[in-house]
């Protein structure tokens, strides 16, 4: 099958930096798509404020891990499909892959999140083996929607704390130092493992890249320059 | 008929009112039949492992597994489904297809009534038919041509007591009389109340015993024969 799509996913901690290098690839790539990650789908089920996952998931892990974490990547998957659908059909066909920017994607859903809540002993054997069949069936009839580059806002734990202090999001506030480490250690594990499929486009996060304009054209001439060989190399 | 599109005969009806038997004596007479049986046993062994049983967890906790229930009831039915869909060796006048429940009765009679009761909460109910909903149009979309149903309806007391007399190990003292009224009420909600597009229902009375009746198999099998005959 042709191939539709050339997926790439900023991935890194909360705090890491993902919303600054997005407004630069805004920028470079004006026709790409960009999907955000669907943060208040989570809230507002239904556009029903009661109705709000993410509220349930936070106050007790234990009873609600498993259904907030299989909602996440579901969820994940029906705006992917409406939103990309829409685009191939007002798209002229031959036009090569379609370039796609995503804030996380559905295999980090798994990966990070998912596999975090597990090892931490929130989710129950029946809930993970239902996960995992029900995630690896999905996959196999959703192949178009796999990453093919992630790139890796790598950033240290504690500089991610610093600016969550900073700019002050409400859901964010309370998010401990300690849950952040084991969250970016996932990173570290997801992103070494060798059967990875997709290319790793790795940015140092401490560098300055909000207010020096140097570090920010430095970037800017990396992340040009890789995705410009994934094009290459998919069309 | 279009050779993508099919044909679902689903037997409905309440836990114990003597579907599998009524199904056995289907498919011995009509045996051209596509079979998709429900998937119980893998509720009870999750990914084959015999300690992993949610049937028993739902039965003996409604409140806390009833979501979960629903997810993999769901996704395991889709799962034989899809086999069945996707099969490129069925030859053409196969696309009949004769199930235990379906994928709707899920939704319809289980998930529903366990939010009508309380042990599935409105966010829960709300999280599963949304990806229900998208999912089965997915799947299905365009591929289901018709659809036809035949309800045993059985009286819930009957039910009961060949429940008790099947003793499946889950079932023998968590089913209720009460959760049986309640499912047999959703079955008359769903089937003879509700408007069915594409769907014809054939109501069975199964009350009598049948299993070792030869003359009230004759009498049943008048009907079922005379529901099949438009599309055999």
């Amino acid at each position: 099958m042709e191939k539709k799509f050339i997926i790439i996913s900023l991935e890194g901690n909360i705090g890491a930096g993902k919303s600054t290098l997005f407004e630069i690839l805004k920028q470079e790539y004006p026709q790409a798509i960009f999907l955000m990650e669907p943060l208040e789908r989570w809230q507002n089920i239904n556009g029903n404020s009661e109705l709000n996952i993410l509220e349930k998931y936070y106050s007790n892990v234990e009873r609600w891990g498993f259904t907030f974490q299989i909602y996440a990547y579901q969820s994940r998957l029906m705006t992917w499909d409406r939103q990309l659908q829409q685009v191939l059909k007002n798209t002229q066909q031959n036009k090569g892959p379609v370039l796609v920017f995503t804030e996380r994607s559905i295999e980090s859903a798994r990966e990070l999140f998912f596999k975090l809540c597990y090892n931490d002993g929130k989710i129950s054997q029946i809930e993970f083996e239902i996960y995992e069949e029900f995630y690896e069936w999905l996959m196999k009839h959703y192949k178009q929607y796999l990453i093919d580059c992630v790139i890796y806002v790598n950033t240290p734990p504690e500089t991610c704390l610093e600016r969550l202090i900073k700019r002050g999001r409400q859901e964010e506030a309370c998010v401990p130092l300690e849950y952040l480490k084991k969250l970016h250690q996932r990173h570290e594990d997801w992103l070494i493992e060798k059967t990875n499929r997709f290319q790793i486009v790795s940015i140092d996060g401490t560098m300055n890249y909000v207010q020096d304009q140097n570090v920010k054209e430095h970037i800017r001439q990396q992340l040009l320059l890789e995705i410009q060989q994934l094009m290459d190399y998919n069309n | 008929m279009k050779s993508n599109q099919y044909t679902l005969i689903s037997i409905e009806g309440n836990i114990g009112s003597g579907k599998s038997t009524l199904l056995k004596l289907i498919q011995q007479k009509y045996p051209d039949l596509r079979f998709i049986p429900e998937p119980v046993n893998e509720w009870r062994n999750i990914n084959g492992d015999e300690t992993l049983n949610l049937l028993g967890s739902f039965y003996e906790n409604p409140t806390r597994w009833a979501y979960t229930m629903q997810v993999y009831a769901f996704f395991s039915r889709l799962k034989h489904w899809k086999e069945v869909l996707s099969d490129p060796n069925i030859p053409k006048n196969k696309h009949l297809i004769l199930s235990e429940r379906s994928i709707e009765a899920d939704k319809e009679i289980f998930a529903v009534n366990g939010h009508k009761n309380g042990i599935i909460n409105n966010l829960e109910f709300a999280l599963y038919e949304k990806f229900y909903d998208w999912l089965c149009q997915e799947v299905f979309g365009k591929k289901v041509q018709k659809q036809m149903i035949i309800y045993l309806q059985v009286d819930p007391e009957v039910c009961h007591l060949r429940i008790q007399k099947r003793a499946r190990e889950e079932e023998k003292n968590t089913i209720s009389q009460e959760y049986l009224i309640q499912i047999h009420n959703r079955h008359e909600e769903w089937l003879l109340r509700e408007n069915h597009k594409n769907t014809s229902i054939l109501v069975l009375n199964g009350d009598k015993e049948f299993e070792s009746d030869i003359k009230q198999q004759e009498k049943m099998f008048k009907n079922i024969d005379n529901f099949l005959k438009s599309i055999l």
